[in-house]
């Protein structure tokens, strides 16, 4: 039962973002620079409503009924 | 089966195929079956050649990464459809493609070629600088001695021989005015000998459909099709010769509307079709009259629509009745279930429309076959409605332009013709005299008679001369921006090159016509570098008429030079450069493509191309994102109530702000609106029957609601229209007609002061009685494994001179009526979305070559297994023209029993030789194969010289 | 928080090559790689079916697992990358790997095989953002540009979605319910598991 409540608020958590946990070695090389850092001046909500915006593009819907 | 069992099955299976990425199904695909066929000898070989210039990722790395991005926008050169593309240049060299998503035709989509098309910007792959052929090998010289040795040639030969004797074959893939220039050379040069692509992929449409309605061309557009409630392709395989158009296709599915394809082949456009039906190849008509035979005995036919549009539908509905279920079954092999489920669609969602192209227009009767589609449409009342129509896709990319305005042999710009008046009105419009234009000529005669067509100047050159009707025959040949492995009889094709005196190739990319020369002769041959449609600007028309303003995204690279340059240096040459530019301001030899454009629309009433002035081009190119995707139309912003490209006909002056016509003969629309209704031009009377159209059927709020003819001067007058004109439009407009009065007035008062068309208002025809079937009647082709068919459907007697040479029918049948027993299977041809017609400048670029390595026949497993032949292997495809081609066998259901399919789009390796050596160094093409048209086989079509292509036959045995 | 994914429309996928061709140029790959490829499923019969598959950018990448350099890092937006400078080339992650993504490069004169090059979902590698060297080693960085894969913009039909998992899995949505049909997804489960919220429902139609 106390296991079967962990899960589900395991599940809770991560749910958002359909992510689960994984344990793989950890990354033995060079450290990346976030998206937004060199085109948005490190404003990830900037970026993140660009990118939004462009998805939309792929979606003809938008412009034709 | 799409999704996989587990990850460990996926894994071994990746493992096996190390070149197929996982889960290979069972039957192979062609994809796979290329990869697998290439490896080994392919890409080593491939790899190899192509250098390590070639498999650096060099260029955009290579820019500098200083300097400014500008952004180029232009149109993809590949197809008709028109996708915009924005090129991004930094320091002139062109490092990234962007897609539009603003344009409403393609929504920033592209296909293989449309994605491909910055190689453009760095290939090497290219005619690099002029070349000589001296002794069997090409030599590098100046541009000034190959303009020198060339000119001094081609005017010997008009001494000697007369102008006639030269044969210019111009390029659908030249700009709007470029395509228009060369038109004006040619008729410089004292010839009609010119022609172009359209003749072997259109022009049986081209002249059926104007023929039926007024106008040939597309009726309605790409968009257009996402209000169609059904969607009927026969003959059109777009899903790989017009790829983006299918985005409008499957969205329109996904609103409900149903597709059906009715091919030979399983194409994949049959794979996201509804309805799917196999026929024998060639028996278009009585498959169609077998759906209208449907038609009229349930009664789904418009008989308002019949009665007041359209001329002679009885005298079909006589012919249709023939054509009973059984009997459709025994020709076409279709059973009458499956056609009246066609017909039962078409005629129960409405607006339903139909999409044609090479399938129904390569044959001896194309010129019919399209009319009897045509005349589906009409019964069922389609034609002139939104999601209706009779879209019919082009090839090229300006290969309507080219038509509307170009090098066609028996036609001035606009459709005029080529009768004196049609001379006079243009000589008018160029400012030059039509006296000095007929001394130029060989004799009036010549100047009035259609020339020689492209799919024939073969014969020009190898028919004996006291049986081709003119003067001389062929010398000399120019190729212009074409490809020669589009054109059928290859094989006699390398005889008339044999027996030329000279033989001029233009264009930028390796050509197999340097190549086929270089091996048929030693000498008396020049290659000359022109630009892309990338290193220059100008307008270019889509399939739906709508014209778009390219950018010059880069300098012409190597010593190569734009197509109107080079016409400009030989016309310097010829002695006639003033005349020809005498409107168009030159700077550094150039001839402005915008005022080029200007003259364009000073003369080309007929059809409408005089609104389109380069500055309202460019304001829709700027602002795309303001036109509606299913309308074409702008809401607001500076181009408001304008169609996307003013798609023709865009009547009057620029200044009328006439919007387009996004479908043709809409009468649910004021003609200031884009409405209209069918063409008067056919007379007013047939047989005692009106051809005007009925009461009630004319455009909203036409002053006239009633039938009419079109207008000129005398009309006006009756009308008491006259007074309309300005005292300066009557100056002009005396004694003119609305085609011919170039101040536009007749247009504008009958158009935006009465509502009416200025080209009257008449009926459609389903009989056309000036061509040799006036209601459509299935014949069989000339080569045809049926001789029970040849015997019940004979084709058409021999004509004796037919644009300028004999054309045999009836005794090429007659003489291989039994062809059937020594090649029993139907050989057709068509498409792949990799490559472009001819295929140089595709197979040049390593990012479209490395997905089509080798050239293929799709053969049945059936007709496989009875040979021996087991997928992959190499075979020799044998056609009666005594031709042998080895390819590879793509064993496959795709094409039934009796028939095999070949792309058309390979050249380089002649009838089992690779012709790598022929090449001028550095530009061959990276993939070479036998070309498909190397083996075809004589057969024309009967109104427009349209060659057959799409029913021929073969044997296959392995290699 | 973006997770980005790509998704593939089998009803508007045309085999076109289209988004292989989108790649090529974007990242100037040479001859022989493609990070993306078009397969086909019984081709030339009826019920023919094709997909655009790449590199699937799994929640849990078989590659990252089995990797014996730790060369994979998987970025905030679930985009999975690798370091070609710790890259051995050993071909590990190729056999792990369930949709053949892996590539391996011809390098030297002897066909060793070179460093894994694999589809990086267009956001470069772990080299700065836009240099030259990031462009050389792994193509262009168009997510830091804010623009998505080249490959999906560039679709011919719209079939193949990039982006944001809920904002693709939303415009397929609204196809596959208009069409009543289609609302399986080849290779979903496989990259992102049984259990993502962003698979559409089902609509009853053929599986």
């Amino acid at each position: 039962m106390k296991t079967l409540a962990l899960l589900l608020a395991a599940t809770a958590v991560l749910a958002a973002c359909s992510e689960r946990p994984q344990s793989v070695g950890d990354y033995r090389g060079k450290t990346d620079a976030k998206p937004y850092e060199a085109n948005f001046g490190g404003d990830k909500a900037k970026w993140e409503a660009a990118l939004r915006a462009r998805n939309q593009n792929q979606n003809e819907y938008k412009r034709a009924e | 089966m799409l999704t996989l069992k587990n990850k460990a099955a996926a894994t071994r299976r990746a493992r096996l195929t190390r070149d197929v990425p996982m889960n290979a199904p069972e039957t192979m695909d062609r994809r796979t079956f290329l990869k697998r066929s290439g490896i080994g000898v392919g890409v080593g070989a491939v790899a190899a050649q192509i250098g390590s210039g070639m498999m650096r990722p060099a260029t955009a790395a290579d820019a500098p990464a200083s300097g400014n991005v500008e952004i180029k926008r232009t149109v993809c050169t590949h197809c008709s459809v028109g996708c915009a593309i924005d090129a991004e240049v930094r320091n002139g060299v062109w490092i990234g493609q962007e897609p539009v998503f603003d344009s409403p035709i393609n929504l920033g989509a592209h296909c293989a070629k449309g994605a491909s098309v910055r190689e453009h910007g760095h290939g090497e792959m290219r005619l690099k600088y002029p070349m000589k052929l001296v002794d069997g090998k090409y030599q590098k010289i100046s541009w000034d001695q190959a303009l020198k040795e060339i000119s001094e040639k081609l005017l010997a030969i008009r001494k000697e021989h007369g102008p006639d004797a030269v044969y210019w074959i111009g390029s659908s893939k030249h700009n709007n005015e470029q395509s228009y220039l060369l038109r004006k050379f040619v008729s410089f040069w004292g010839s009609n000998n010119c022609d172009h692509q359209a003749r072997i992929c259109h022009s049986t449409t081209v002249a059926g459909v104007a023929n039926t309605w007024g106008y040939g061309a597309m009726t309605n557009s790409y968009n257009d099709m996402q209000n169609a409630r059904a969607v009927f392709f026969m003959g059109s395989n777009a899903a790989e010769a017009h790829p983006v158009a299918m985005q409008h296709v499957l969205h329109a599915k996904e609103a409900g509307a149903k597709i059906i394809v009715g091919d030979p082949r399983f194409t994949r456009t049959a794979a996201k079709a509804d309805q799917y039906f196999r026929f024998r190849s060639g028996t278009d008509i009585p498959v169609i009259w077998g759906i209208l035979y449907h038609v009229f005995k349930n009664g789904w036919e418009d008989k308002k629509y019949i009665d007041d549009r359209v001329f002679g539908m009885d005298k079909v509905r006589a012919e249709v009745e023939k054509w009973t279920p059984d009997k459709v079954q025994e020709v076409a092999g279709v059973d009458g279930d499956t056609l009246l489920k066609v017909a039962e669609t078409m005629a129960k969602n409405k607006p339903s429309t139909i999409v044609w192209c090479m399938g129904q227009t390569q044959h001896t009767i194309g010129n019919a076959i399209v009319r009897a589609f045509c005349c589906l449409q009409l019964a069922l009342g389609n034609i002139g409605k939104s999601g209706g129509g009779a879209n019919i896709f082009r090839g090229h990319d300006n290969v309507q332009g080219a038509t509307d305005v170009g090098p066609n042999p028996d036609s001035l710009p606009g459709y005029y013709g080529i009768a004196a008046g049609a001379w006079k009105h243009w000589a008018r419009v160029w400012g030059v005299d039509y006296e000095w234009i007929k001394g130029r000529y060989a004799s009036e005669a010549m100047m009035t008679k259609p020339g020689i067509t492209v799919s024939r100047w073969i014969d020009g050159v190898l028919e004996k001369n006291e049986l081709v009707d003119q003067g001389p025959n062929l010398k000399a040949v120019v190729y212009w921006g074409m490809a020669p492995n589009s054109q059928t009889r290859g094989k006699e094709m390398i005889e008339a090159m044999k027996a030329l005196d000279m033989l001029m190739v233009i264009d930028p990319y390796p050509s197999a016509t340097a190549a086929m020369a270089a091996m048929a002769r030693k000498d008396g041959v020049y290659l000359l570098p022109a630009a892309t449609q990338f290193e220059t600007s100008g307008s270019c028309t889509a399939s739906n008429r709508s014209l778009q303003w390219r950018e010059k995204v880069i300098e012409p690279l190597f010593e190569s030079k734009p197509d109107h340059v080079i016409m400009y240096l030989l016309a310097q040459k010829f002695g006639f450069e003033q005349e020809l530019t005498k409107n168009i301001k030159v700077t550094n030899n150039e001839p402005s493509m915008e005022d080029t454009l200007r003259e364009i629309n000073k003369g080309t009433w007929t059809i409408g191309y005089t609104g389109q002035s380069p500055e309202r081009l460019k304001l829709h190119m700027k602002h795309m994102n303001t036109f509606d995707v299913k309308t074409l139309k702008a809401v607001g912003g500076p181009c408001d109530g304008d169609y996307f490209g003013l798609p023709w006909p865009c009547y009057g002056s620029p200044e009328m702000k006439h919007p387009g016509t996004p479908n043709l003969y809409d009468t649910s629309k004021h003609v200031m609106d884009g409405g209209g209704n069918f063409r008067a031009n056919f007379g007013v009377e047939r047989d005692g029957v009106s051809l005007l159209a009925g009461d009630g059927s004319a455009s909203k709020d036409a002053d006239l609601q009633f039938g009419y003819p079109e207008f000129d001067h005398v009309l006006m007058k009756k009308l008491g229209w006259w007074d309309d004109l300005s005292e300066e439009e009557k100056k002009e407009a005396e004694g003119k007609n609305w085609k011919t009065d170039l101040s536009g007035g007749i247009q504008r008062v009958v158009m935006k002061v009465h509502g009416c068309h200025p080209f009257g208002n008449a009926k459609a025809r389903a009989v056309v009685w000036n061509f040799p079937d006036a209601v459509p009647v299935h014949r069989e082709p000339l080569f045809s494994p049926r001789a029970d068919m040849v015997a019940l459907y004979p084709t058409h007697d021999d004509k004796k001179a037919f644009w300028r040479l004999p054309t045999l029918y009836k005794s090429v049948q007659e003489k291989n009526k039994d062809i059937g027993k020594e090649f029993p299977l139907v050989l057709t041809s068509g498409r792949l979305v990799e490559y472009e017609g001819g295929g140089e400048e595709t197979r040049s670029n390593p990012w479209l070559a490395e997905l089509q390595q080798d050239m293929f026949i799709e053969i049945n497993p059936k007709a496989a297994n009875d040979r021996g032949i087991r997928n992959g292997d190499d075979v020799w495809v044998k056609t009666p023209t005594g031709a042998q081609l080895k390819v590879k066998a793509l064993v496959t259901e795709r094409v039934d029993a009796g028939t095999c399919f070949m792309p058309y789009h390979f050249s380089g390796r002649w009838m089992g030789e690779d012709m790598l050596k022929y090449y001028p160094e550095g530009a061959h093409p990276i993939v070479r194969g036998e070309a498909a048209n190397t083996g075809t086989t004589y057969g024309y079509d009967s109104v427009t010289m349209m060659q057959e292509t799409k029913t021929t036959v073969c044997q296959v045995v392995r290699a | 928080m973006a997770r980005m994914k790509f998704l593939c429309d089998s009803e508007r996928c045309i085999e076109c090559n289209g988004c292989v061709t989108a790649c090529k140029n974007e990242h100037e790959t040479p001859w022989g790689i493609s990070r993306r490829r078009v397969v086909t499923l019984g081709d030339g019969k009826p019920g023919e079916k094709t997909i655009s598959v790449a590199c699937m950018h799994c929640s849990d990448a078989p590659c990252m697992a089995v990797c014996p350099t730790d060369c994979f890092y998987r970025t905030d937006e679930g985009v999975v990358l690798h370091d070609k400078d710790l890259c051995i080339g050993c071909g590990y992650c190729f056999y792990a790997c369930p949709f053949g993504a892996p590539q391996f490069p011809q390098a030297g004169n002897f066909g060793q095989r070179g460093k894994m090059d694999k589809c990086t979902f267009c956001a470069g590698g772990p080299e700065k953002d836009g240099s030259d060297e990031e462009y050389k080693k792994y193509g262009r960085n168009r997510l830091a540009e804010g623009k998505l894969p080249l490959c999906a913009e560039m679709c011919s039909t719209k079939a193949l979605l990039a982006g944001d998992a809920d904002v693709i899995s939303e415009i397929f949505r609204e196809r596959a319910l208009r069409r009543g049909k289609g609302g399986e997804l080849w290779g979903w489960k496989q990259a992102y598991g049984a259990d993502g919220a962003p698979e559409p429902a089902k609509q009853g139609g053929k599986t």
